[in-house]
């Protein structure tokens, strides 16, 4: 064992954190290295001192002030009242665009109207074993995750030039999000308002 | 898991406020320890304690029974005990005699048997220099030194309750042992040369 490794094993040995393997090779180290064996002496008197200073007791009675404190707490539950509702309203809004843009970009992809899309993926769950053979159907699958990848990409950019409506299937996706994040906005705000 | 602590906890999730008095009169001790070794004033120590159990009551459904209470109480103690350091920062040196107590709070008593007056006397030099010492180590120092011998957790427990991996836990109790080594060899030289 070389003298860095002993340091590394010093507290771990103080501590009787070492595997047997380990205690024995330190205490191997600490016997032949002289530098090693007065950095363990120096150790055990700062481990004494602190050994010492744990008996100093802090008595402290305080469970009265702390049970009359948790008494006259606002009965609100014991989690934040805020946390389901806006849980809900994520969630939701987020299932809300990803279904608007799936089938909003398979429709615009396909040139499927939304409404079949979504009766073939319909029939597709219940009978995924005439998937296979269907060319129409897997047009639709994948035409419609290439549709929602070049959507994602084409809302962001629509986005930035303010031109959404010029594919006005696109509007359909963009403004749910901006309708859910506008909802949870003012759901926040007047939420927050309620309580203070 | 005590059994006794999650039959509480349980009555607490139910709506029985009362039923969180057993778990303040249980771990109060053991949080102001932690607490006090971390910031060592005492008027500070009793908000700082107060405020840990109205944290816990108010965030009882988070506990996770896996883990012990006393785990779980003491890593909200030391995230406490830390904030507050962090936000204190620089520090001075407070000594009991200095803190002015209200009326009905309570002072810290030492509860070890005196031997001798010499004794005494040398323990007290070192629980001062410790206590300078402790002061000077960053929070996060602190609170490994804390858990270790004022909680007397193993390894394992300090990294659960300070939600760090083993091997930050080993580095963190080196460079504290390391630091206070060298701050109370430092202080113990100026005090010879005092006295010369």
């Amino acid at each position: 064992m070389k003298c860095d490794q002993y340091l590394q094993l010093l507290d771990p040995y103080m501590d009787d954190e070492l595997n047997v393997g380990e205690r024995d090779a330190f205490e191997h180290h600490a016997k032949v290295c002289g530098t090693c064996h007065a950095r363990l002496e120096d150790r055990r008197k700062l481990l004494n001192i602190l050994t010492s200073a744990r008996n100093e007791e802090w008595s402290i009675d305080i469970a009265d002030s702390i049970m009359t404190a948790i008494q006259t707490m606002p009965a609100t539950g014991s989690s934040s009242p805020l946390r389901l509702p806006i849980i809900i309203a994520v969630a939701s809004t987020l299932i809300v665009f990803l279904l608007l843009m799936l089938f909003g970009a398979g429709s615009i992809v396909t040139g499927i109207p939304p409404l079949d899309i979504l009766k073939t993926l319909v029939s597709m769950v219940e009978m995924p074993s005439t998937v296979q053979s269907n060319l129409h159907e897997l047009r639709i699958i994948f035409g419609t995750l290439l549709g929602v990848g070049k959507s994602m990409i084409l809302l962001i950019w629509s986005f930035f030039r303010s031109s959404v409506m010029s594919s006005p299937l696109l509007a359909i996706p963009a403004a749910g999000l901006l309708a859910g994040i506008a909802f949870i906005l003012w759901f926040r705000v007047r939420f927050s308002r309620g309580t203070s | 898991m005590n059994q006794d602590d999650l039959a509480h906890i349980q009555k607490c999730l139910e709506g029985d406020r009362n039923a969180f008095r057993p778990l303040v009169e249980r771990y109060q001790r053991s949080v102001s320890i932690t607490i006090s070794r971390m910031v060592y004033d005492m008027e500070t120590v009793r908000d700082l304690v107060q405020e840990v159990f109205l944290n816990a009551f108010s965030r009882l459904s988070t506990f996770d029974p896996i883990y012990p209470f006393k785990t779980w109480i003491q890593r909200i103690a030391v995230n406490r005990a830390i904030d507050h350091l962090r936000r204190k920062r620089p520090e001075m040196l407070i000594l009991d005699d200095d803190i002015e107590m209200e009326e009905g709070s309570v002072r810290p008593q030492f509860e070890d048997p005196r031997p001798t007056p010499e004794a005494n006397l040398v323990k007290a030099e070192q629980s001062e220099m410790l206590r300078h010492a402790v002061q000077n180590l960053e929070p996060d120092l602190r609170a490994v030194i804390v858990l270790r011998h004022f909680q007397d957790m193993n390894y394992d427990e300090i990294a659960v309750a300070l939600d760090i991996p083993l091997g930050t836990v080993k580095n963190r109790i080196f460079r504290a042992r390391e630091k206070l080594q060298s701050l109370i060899l430092a202080r113990e030289g100026t005090t010879k040369e005092n006295v010369r």
